[in-house]
């Protein structure tokens, strides 16, 4: 099992190395600086628990996410053990760094994790739920939309009623911001049919503008009640709301463009949400600040190219 | 001898494995027809252990199957991103040291140097049927081998299928065209609402379509008034 976890481990690390090679060197760098800045901003003391749950939510959402349950199983090594040792291993630079500083909460909550995430070695299949609510009043063209709201609307409802029900806490009307806005443009992720995007009979340009129109106007109605209660509740924070607002629309407009840049018929978009989650952020940090301004101009020209290419192939 | 006994699964309310009785012989090639939905991957991937049967039992050798005997290939193969095909041979060489796979590769013509991600659909199905091969396993699952192969793919499984049925791998192949199994297969099998329907032996295939017709078949009314 070790010698298995040990060479799973090591094909694992060169396919990390390819995938940072074909980044390019500049984003292979700024990558590099992002992870080193995040390294360092926990170091400080207080910081490494914090640490630790970031680097095993990274493992988690890998593990729960990951399609190798046959090949694993055609081994014999789709068990606990395996990933126990394969997920020490991977991790044991941090593991052996918060013995080292002596912060073992930060080392109970990373080893301990990674029990608790190795145990679940079955695909997760989540529960069709029986009730579906359709929403005919969103424009037809919207389709992310319409198929989203039917899967995640109880997330957008639940999120109210934290907010209805803790409405004295500013910083909830912020974080709820920040949910929508993944929520909204986790919807982008998957690559529609290409007779629908020509059905529209609209140019690429066209077809972009009004993709990212839909996409602004949607994300704007459903966090508008936040946005409004905040503003009467904590007009102290007026500005600090605004500043959000205006980073989650540049990341709705962005996950649109980042969409269509990459548009391959039936598929998805890889990593699109590890990207929406930094860029939505960005605000938080005042290197990345500029971040979601600079990678929207990029992916709409790219988006344009690719529309392009899709349309009149 | 792989005896399915009285098996039993279902997703919440729905039954898609009811009650099923099944018994293979060894060292044959098995296949196994059914619409979509009929229940082939469920029971593949019950056979595999990534699925466990609500009832009933699955015996191989007379002892219940531990999935360290069986091996399946997915209709679509998972392949990790950025892996090259050697690098995933390798991982099979993990569990069965003595696979060569500069011997196999002579057949099945892979560059193995190449990433995976740069795979036409044949080459991958190829490269899975290879790693397969490369487990070493005594029950081998194929599910829908022939999707997405070309004509030459198609010929080498064709002839690799009953080789390795022929060194004693019990081999289970599925299909959703019943013709593309004729020529591999010693049985041929049909699940119908979560149970085996009927079982063909090789020399009872000719009976195969006027079977499935008898149940599929569009009346010639209804085909007359369609504009």
């Amino acid at each position: 099992m070790l010698r298995a976890a040990s060479f799973i481990a090591i094909i694992h690390i060169r396919r990390t190395l390819r995938i940072v090679a074909a980044l390019g060197l500049f984003r292979a760098i700024f990558l590099l600086m992002l992870i080193i800045f995040g390294f360092i901003s926990t170091l400080r003391p207080g910081m490494l628990p914090l640490q630790a749950a970031l680097i095993l939510s990274l493992i988690a959402q890998a593990h729960l996410t990951r399609k190798d349950h046959n090949l694993l199983t055609s081994l014999s090594i789709n068990k606990p053990a395996f990933f126990i040792i394969i997920y020490s291993l991977i991790t044991s630079p941090f593991l052996l760094l918060y013995l080292f500083l002596r912060d073992f909460n930060a080392f109970l909550i990373l080893a301990g994790g990674l029990v608790l995430v190795a145990l679940f070695n079955k695909p997760v299949n989540f529960r069709k739920r029986k009730l579906h609510i359709s929403f005919p009043f969103i424009p037809a063209d919207a389709w992310e939309w319409r198929a989203g709201l039917k899967n995640i609307w109880w997330v957008l409802i639940l999120t109210w009623v934290v907010l209805v029900s803790f409405h004295r806490h500013y910083f909830l009307f912020a974080g709820s911001i920040i949910v929508f806005s993944l929520v909204a443009a986790g919807f982008q992720m998957y690559h529609e049919s290409l007779s629908m995007i020509r059905a529209l009979g609209l140019n690429s340009r066209q077809f972009l503008i009004r993709k990212i129109y839909l996409q602004l106007l949607l994300f704007l109605a459903i966090v508008a009640p936040a946005m409004i209660s905040s503003m009467i509740i904590h007009p102290e924070g007026n500005t600090a709301m605004l500043m959000v607002i205006l980073n989650s629309l540049l990341v709705q407009a962005f996950a649109v463009s980042i969409k269509y840049a990459g548009y391959r018929q039936g598929q998805h978009t890889q990593y699109q949400m590890s990207v929406i989650f930094l860029l939505n952020i960005a605000f938080a940090i005042p290197v990345l600040l500029p971040l979601p301004l600079f990678m929207l101009a990029i992916y709409l020209r790219r988006a344009d190219l690719q529309l392009k290419t899709v349309l009149y192939a | 001898m792989l005896k399915l006994e009285d098996l039993c699964f279902g997703y919440e309310k729905a039954v898609v494995i009811n009650h099923l009785k099944w018994a293979l012989e060894p060292g044959k090639v098995h296949g196994l027809v059914g619409m979509n939905g009929a229940g082939k991957t469920t029971l593949f991937n019950i056979l595999s252990g990534m699925l466990v049967p609500q009832s009933g039992s699955v015996l191989f050798c007379d002892q219940p199957l531990n999935p360290d005997k069986c091996a399946m290939m997915e209709t679509t193969p998972f392949f990790y991103p950025m892996i090259s095909g050697k690098e995933y041979l390798e991982i099979f060489r993990l569990k069965n040291p003595d696979f060569n796979i500069v011997a196999w590769n002579s057949v099945f013509h892979l560059p193995l140097r190449e990433l995976v991600d740069n795979y036409s659909t044949g080459m991958q199905k190829r490269l899975a049927l290879m790693g397969l091969i490369a487990s070493g396993r005594a029950l081998l699952i194929l599910d829908e081998p022939f999707n997405g192969l070309d004509f030459e793919a198609v010929r080498i499984v064709q002839q690799i299928i009953p080789a390795l049925a022929a060194r004693g791998k019990t081999i289970l192949l599925s299909s959703h065209i019943p013709e593309s199994l004729t020529s591999v297969c010693h049985t041929i099998s049909t699940i119908k609402e979560g149970k085996i329907d009927f079982t063909l032996q090789k020399n009872e295939f000719g009976r195969l379509s006027e079977l499935l017709d008898s149940e599929n078949k569009i009346p010639d009314d209804i085909l007359q008034n369609l504009n």
